[in-house]
């Protein structure tokens, strides 16, 4: 009799160790600095008993992570590439993205710059080297000093693709490792000026410049010529508590509210998945 | 005399043997086999970083033959050729405003240093503004109630007129307080007289919100003396160069974007076809895998569509061909600009500012006309179908000046900015470091008495222990604004290279990174030092030569060897140090041209890309490249030190 109850004690025990399960998500800094920690803690407060952990390193690292297995699922500001593709396949996999929202990159510039509009030729001409003093574009004499993603970043390439018409980021351009650090410097430095997600622009010290007229704002979602999807990724369609939270995270109000407070745009139409071909 | 019979730690022949080994035996094997492993451990790595390293070049080669059988290549030559002219009235609009800016001196930087002051005066009256916010609201809401009597009003009235004024208070107290020695660019000329306007109009605006007449005034002012140095007649020359340097630029830019897109579809397909085999591997596999005959239908679809023949590039590069006709109007438009934008150009002695003259020189000194016909030349003989040789592959990763990855165009591996950051930053670092370790080893080591040996030497040991993390840190936060900051001084204006203009420097990481060689160095140098036969020292000094000649003639020339040998491995330490280099080196992927300017080094780019790349692709064979490169420099250090301590200290 003893002996019962002192196994149905160290099973119950084990049970609620083993009840917190963990959830490890890796990728984008641009999803994984502020959007999805502020995510996961709305998920715990609205009742799950489930613990995360999150590493942003770039959307890179999604991929990578998801392909070694040590993540359940990423995130990533970029479509998947057809190479990183072929590296699913080849393990009889298939990497399935999940629309997470919709963000804007922000070309910022230092609050006590005159420049506070920019054409898209311009932001291009900035960041392709082309043009490397602020006077050339109608500012005040001062170097201009660029300061760009490194290139694990989905932002970087998107960037490329978006403003720069994909040619190559100028030599002088600097690689910094987050979104926070590109804003910092900018903060710092009258004469810089980089790019950052939107919900990292709304910093003291910096302002988000205009492109073509359009300034980077939730309102103008379909004008602003530089937005672009956000993803998850889980590898197959997702299981679990991972599915659960993904669903809540796409479809739930409260989830809403946290991405559009955190500064990004929240997923309109509650895609399911789309596997992208 | 038991004491005197030597003892023997191990002796004992007749010990139990276990499977036939003895205890002695089975210290030497223990030993023995220690440093094989050691040995088999180095081997593996050499063998490890050589195995991925080799698929490189080749991989790099099909990469860069696709870069020109797409034609990409030659487009990039046709938009150098744009560029090199576009520079040219990129500067005439530069010497321009530089111009304006030496003339108007303090009236120049009025609006700028505005803006910076009432940013941060704004800051420091956070809780006033948001008070205020608080009353406005709190006004308006009682405003619209249904049933809302007067005194109620009245009351939320003088609360918000309260909160205005504490505001007023609040922003007048922060602005006195400002003064000219806090804006953050020293090198702007600044005047007292407009101190106190410009404390005024911060008060102005963000009491009323509304744009300070002073503002107003001197924008007038600005627009009116840049209205008279425009009509001065060498600016105007200027401008009119500008303008015909500018001419073919536009046109020239959108020929080259609309052949761009061909290009990059070509190569899109290319890629496609050189990956079929990788890709067939995969679906193969993803087939033999898949669990439903769903899938594996699916997966087969997809292997049926792969393309198996390749694409017809001879086909896809004629219209580029064809293109070589408009380029050479283009091109002879380029000339002709060059020709009549340099016929106006102003002489450099009519400008009064010291930057304006640089960029007209620069102008002057640019050959654009060469750079066009080298490009010209190139364009005339490129051929599509030519391959890159191995040898030109090689030399392009060793004398490459271009490191791009990740390209939505093309990637590019070369060296050289990598490895010129780096060997740079251990420079300044060695320069800074070795009079300070030698100076300090020689006089801890020959002139300081005891009770100063015990206290530095184990201080200076000591900076060993601090993790390189830790200083990178420091040298983010705290070193790098320092540096900037007081380098704009007119004191250190003579120094090449000042005043600093970025924080992350190699300035920066040199100081950081001597910082960490000296306990190094030092070590080795006091080491070679005590190695000297005391014999020489007395020697020396009982025929009279003083302690400094003693030690400059006959202690330091003694143990040479040791000395350099430990400025060398100093060297080693440095040029393998990461952290210092990827927080504080800027990240900057160019050949530095000065020593305060920002750059990226092979260690950084390492710890930096190599978590992004995929086993086995080009890029991860271009950083195992550099990782070789890198172990090669620091075997090579090694090897010499050893050598030239072998060879001299006899």
């Amino acid at each position: 009799m003893k002996l019962k109850t002192i196994t149905s004690a160290i099973a119950a025990l084990t049970m609620a160790a083993t009840a917190q399960t963990k959830i490890v998500i890796k990728g984008s800094d641009t999803l994984g600095a502020k959007m999805v920690p502020q995510l996961t803690e709305a998920y715990k407060a609205a009742g799950n008993n489930i613990q995360f952990e999150i590493a942003a390193e770039g959307s890179s690292s999604c991929f990578t992570a998801l392909l070694a297995g040590t993540a359940d699922f990423g995130m990533s500001s970029r479509g998947i590439k057809s190479k990183e593709k072929d590296k699913f396949a080849s393990k009889g996999q298939e990497a399935v993205a999940h629309i997470a929202g919709v963000d804007m990159i922000a070309v910022i510039v230092n609050e006590a710059n005159g420049v506070k509009a920019l054409t898209k030729k311009q932001v291009a001409d900035i960041f392709t080297g082309k043009v490397s003093d602020w006077s050339q574009i109608g500012g005040k004499a001062g170097a201009i000093k660029a300061y760009t993603r490194n290139t694990s970043s989905g932002t970087y390439k998107t960037f490329q693709k978006l403003a720069m018409n994909k040619v190559d980021y100028g030599k002088n351009t600097r690689k910094m490792a987050g979104n926070e650090q590109i804003a910092e410097a900018v903060a710092g430095d009258v004469n810089g000026i980089g790019y950052v997600g939107l919900a990292y622009a709304k910093r003291d010290g910096i302002a988000a410049a205009t492109v073509d007229n359009v300034s980077p704002e939730p309102a103008n979602k379909t004008t602003y010529p530089l937005s672009r999807n956000l993803y998850y990724y889980t590898v197959g369609q997702p299981k679990g508590e991972v599915q659960k939270f993904i669903n809540w995270s796409l479809t739930s109000p409260v989830a809403a509210k946290v991405i559009n407070n955190v500064g990004f745009i929240a997923p309109d139409i509650l895609k399911k998945s789309a596997s992208l071909k | 005399m038991k004491d005197l019979k030597p003892s023997k730690p191990f002796s004992n022949a007749t010990s139990r043997k276990f499977l036939g080994i003895t205890k002695q035996d089975f210290i030497k094997y223990f030993f023995g086999g220690n440093a094989t492993l050691a040995v088999i451990i180095i081997i593996a790595i050499v063998w490890f970083l050589i195995h991925n390293a080799s698929t490189f070049f080749p991989q790099y080669q099909k990469k860069l033959n696709l870069y020109r059988i797409s034609g990409q290549e030659i487009l990039d030559f046709y938009a150098k050729e744009n560029n090199a002219v576009a520079e040219l009235s990129g500067l005439c609009v530069q010497a321009r405003e530089y111009e304006i800016q030496d003339r108007l001196g303090a009236l120049y930087r009025v609006i700028p240093i505005y803006s910076e002051f009432k940013a941060k005066s704004l800051k420091k009256i956070i809780g006033e503004r948001k008070e205020l916010k608080r009353a406005k609201t709190a006004l308006s809401k009682i405003k619209i109630k249904p049933s809302v009597t007067n005194t109620e009003i009245k009351n939320a009235e003088d609360y918000l007129n309260n909160c205005k004024n504490s505001l007023k208070k609040a922003i007048s107290a922060a602005v006195n307080k400002l003064d000219f020695s806090q804006v953050k660019n020293k090198s702007w000329p600044t005047d007292k007289k407009y101190l106190q306007p410009i404390r005024d109009a911060i008060v102005e605006n963000v009491t009323t919100g509304k744009k300070p007449q002073f503002i107003s005034d001197i924008e007038a002012q600005e627009a009116k003396k840049i209205a008279e140095i425009d009509a001065l007649p060498f600016i105007q020359d200027l401008i009119k160069s500008k303008t015909a340097f500018n001419k073919p630029i536009p046109a020239m830019n959108t020929f080259v974007e609309e052949l761009r897109i061909i290009a990059d579809k070509t190569k899109a397909q290319g890629n496609k076809y050189n990956d079929v085999p990788n890709t067939k591997a995969s679906l193969e596999k993803a087939i033999s895998l898949a669990k439903t005959t769903e899938i594996k239908q699916e997966k087969q679809k997809e292997l049926n569509r792969l393309y198996t023949i390749e694409p017809d590039y001879n086909t896809f590069i004629k219209p580029i061909y064809a293109s070589k006709e408009s380029y050479k109007i283009h091109h002879s438009a380029l000339k002709e600009a060059i020709k009549s934008g340099f016929s106006t150009l102003p002489d450099t002695s009519k400008f009064q500012g010291k930057a304006a003259k640089a960029f007209i020189k620069d102008i002057n000194d640019a050959d654009p006309a060469q750079t066009l016909a080298e490009l010209n030349a190139k364009v005339e003989t490129w051929k599509h179908d030519e391959k890159y040789s191995m040898g030109q592959t090689v030399k392009g990763f060793f004398f490459g000046t271009e490191w791009t990855t990740n390209s939505s165009w093309q990637d590019f591996y070369g060296i050289l900015p990598l490895l010129t950051g780096s060997v740079a930053v251990a420079i300044v670092a060695l320069i800074i470091a070795v009079p300070f370790s030698v100076g300090g080893a020689i006089y801890v080591n020959r002139l300081a008495s005891k009770a100063e040996q015990t206290f530095i030497k184990p201080f200076i040991e000591f900076i060993q222990a601090i993790p390189s993390i830790v200083l990178a840190f420091f040298g983010y936060v705290v070193l790098g604004a320092l540096i900037q900051e007081y380098s704009q001084s007119w004191m250190f204006s003579w120094i090449p290279g000042f005043p600093v203009e970025d924080q992350y420097t190699i300035l920066n990481a040199g100081l950081l990174l001597a910082l960490m060689a000296v306990p190094t160095i030092f070590t080795l140098c006091e080491d070679a030092l005590n190695n000297v036969p005391k014999a020489y020292n007395e020697a020396s000094l009982a025929l009279g030569a003083t302690k400094l000649q003693t030690i400059l003639k006959v202690i330091l020339p003694s143990c040479a060897s040791g000395v350099i040998a430990a400025i060398l491995l100093g060297f080693g330490r440095i040029i393998g140090e990461t952290m210092v280099v990827l927080l504080v080196l800027g990240g900057k992927i160019s050949i530095p041209d000065s020593w305060t300017a920002s750059a990226h080094s092979m260690t950084g780019i390492l710890a930096q890309e190599i978590g992004e790349v995929n086993e086995g692709s080009l890029h991860w064979g271009a950083l195992f490249m550099v990782a070789l490169l890198l172990f090669s420099i620091a075997l090579g250090i090694n090897y010499v030190s050893q050598r030239i301590l072998n060879n001299y200290s006899k």
